[in-house]
């Protein structure tokens, strides 16, 4: 078979599938009284069974229980590979997916992000001595990163030479020991390390101003202006009475591994000021 | 993603760009290891053949630790183990003229050394040394008979697995992508970072290697040929 006859055939069957999808999707969910949800097939702590029930358990399940109560229907988890959180939704089998969902602009042509209910960010660490306070002293600069990472390309949007290695330790070992001035990685791997430098090593300090933010928002069909706002409004609802806060604190607050707190507010994504990821 | 489509990365200027420079990280990584490699090794087997007394075990050492260590290994040591120990201003003169890229090919030039020289040495065993007795018979002194006799048939006789390890050598400075330096490896995976096209441009990587090496190989049976008419004539 040729390539081009492959992608028609593809092409066409996407299109086949989401024909169904033209009704009011929202209209739907309500009479079958399902809410159709993807998640994570097995990444903790947002998506991944539980050994001993055999139940899908996280984050992201529990988000989406909460969604559905509040709709009034009743969640059916439907765990996803990686890859498939875009192609379910769009291709109908799913309603909305709710798997860590990072806003970006070539996902955003394919399927509607809610308001982001959470930001993550790529943070910079520099040596406690370096004068930079801002991203925009750090143009031009040399900045380690782990290959390939999110943190890699952020570097490149700051238009600062990235240096790469196969892991985050390797990039911090390179700033210790003066080969870059700086190194970029999530909130989560920059604090470990800032800490880390207090009791060896040079001493880090974390550059205030994110180097790139990932708004994570929920999933679903484009074109379901009804679902979409149904959805925003029940985000909002769930933050305002602190649920998602509490269903955070549960899976990645301080009595977890994880020790992340919570201090984003749930808001439309035009509120916010950010270079998207493309 | 649609299917595979080479112009997606060969027509694009940024992915070409990135390419090209990764083809000169990898030619100045390899063109400098090689030539430190060589002198390294005709300086080792100087010391091999000499008088000394601890030449010989000290080169046997220096073969031993470069060819049973990995060169992964070497490089990272290099990279991150022996730069520490560099006095802070020729430290910081590295780390600001692309350390990266230097310490690729001090430490594959070392490592290669240890092949290159082991490569000269067997070439000057397999001369019969009846060819030595034979040359002074016939009046030549110890170093004309070197320079006559034993030296031409000696590196004629090495310069096969010198082309074989120099092709090694060319491909082992993929290697230099675990210490960050950009070479063409580095740029390969950052185009498909970028693109997504991982068949494609892993393909591109695999023919831009596969036709380098094979150039290395054709320069070295031609310096071959030159070097042994004879066999050529045979062949």
């Amino acid at each position: 078979m040729n390539w081009k006859c492959f992608t028609l055939a593809i092409a066409m069957a996407g299109a086949g599938a989401a024909l169904p999808a033209n009704a009011d999707q929202l209209e739907n969910i309500m009479s079958a009284g399902t809410l159709r949800c993807a998640t994570f097939a097995d990444v903790p702590p947002f998506a991944a069974p539980d050994p001993k029930t055999r139940e899908m358990v996280g984050f992201d399940v529990d988000l989406c229980n909460a969604i559905a109560r509040e709709m009034g229907v009743k969640a059916e988890v439907k765990p996803v590979s990686v890859e498939a959180r875009v192609p379910e939704v769009r291709l109908g089998r799913v309603d909305i997916t709710v798997a860590n969902l990072a806003y970006t602009l070539s996902r955003a042509e394919q399927i509607q992000f809610s308001d982001p209910y959470y930001l993550a960010k790529e943070m910079l660490i520099v040596p406690a001595a370096d004068p930079g306070t801002g991203k925009a002293d750090f143009v031009g600069e040399r900045i380690a990163s782990a290959k390939g990472s999110t943190s890699e390309l952020s570097i490149r949007l700051n238009e600062s030479q990235p240096l790469t290695f196969q892991d985050t330790a390797s990039a911090y070992l390179a700033v210790q020991q003066g080969k870059a001035r700086g190194m970029v990685a999530n909130t989560m791997t920059t604090t470990k390390f800032v800490n880390e430098s207090k009791t060896r090593g040079k001493e880090m300090r974390m550059i205030e101003e994110p180097m790139l933010f990932q708004p994570i928002g929920i999933g679903m069909s484009k074109d379901q202006p009804a679902l979409t706002a149904k959805v925003n409004e029940v985000l909002h609802k769930l933050d305002t009475s602190g649920e998602i806060n509490k269903i955070w604190e549960k899976w990645l607050g301080q009595g977890t591994e994880y020790k992340m707190t919570r201090t984003d507010k749930v808001v439309p994504l035009t509120e916010l000021e950010f270079d998207p990821i493309p | 993603m649609s299917g595979f489509d080479l112009s997606a990365i060969l027509g694009n200027p940024e992915y070409a760009a990135m390419l090209l420079h990764g083809i000169e990280i990898t030619f100045v990584i390899f063109i400098g290891s090689w030539l430190l490699a060589m002198t390294l090794a005709i300086l080792l087997l100087g010391l091999r053949f000499s008088p000394l007394r601890f030449g010989n075990p000290l080169v046997a050492a220096y073969v031993s630790y470069h060819r049973n260590v990995p060169t992964l290994v070497q490089l990272m040591l290099w990279y991150f183990g022996i730069f520490t120990l560099m006095p802070e201003g020729l430290a910081s003169w590295l780390a600001n003229h692309n350390a990266e890229t230097i310490f690729a090919i001090i430490g594959l030039g070392l490592c290669q050394a240890a092949y290159f020289s082991e490569d000269l040495r067997s070439g000057l065993r397999s001369v019969s040394p009846g060819q030595m007795e034979a040359a002074q018979a016939l009046g030549h002194s110890y170093v004309s008979a070197m320079r006559f006799v034993i030296m031409p048939q000696g590196i004629r006789n090495a310069l096969p697995p010198l082309v074989n390890h120099s092709v090694s050598l060319f491909k082992n400075s993929s290697l230099a992508l675990i210490i960050g330096a950009p070479e063409l490896t580095h740029a390969v995976k950052e185009v498909e970072n970028l693109s997504f096209r991982t068949f494609e441009i892993y393909l591109i990587g695999t023919v831009l290697y596969l036709f380098f090496s094979l150039l290395i190989m054709m320069v070295g049976a031609y310096i071959s040929m030159r070097a042994d008419p004879a066999r050529a004539a045979r062949a």
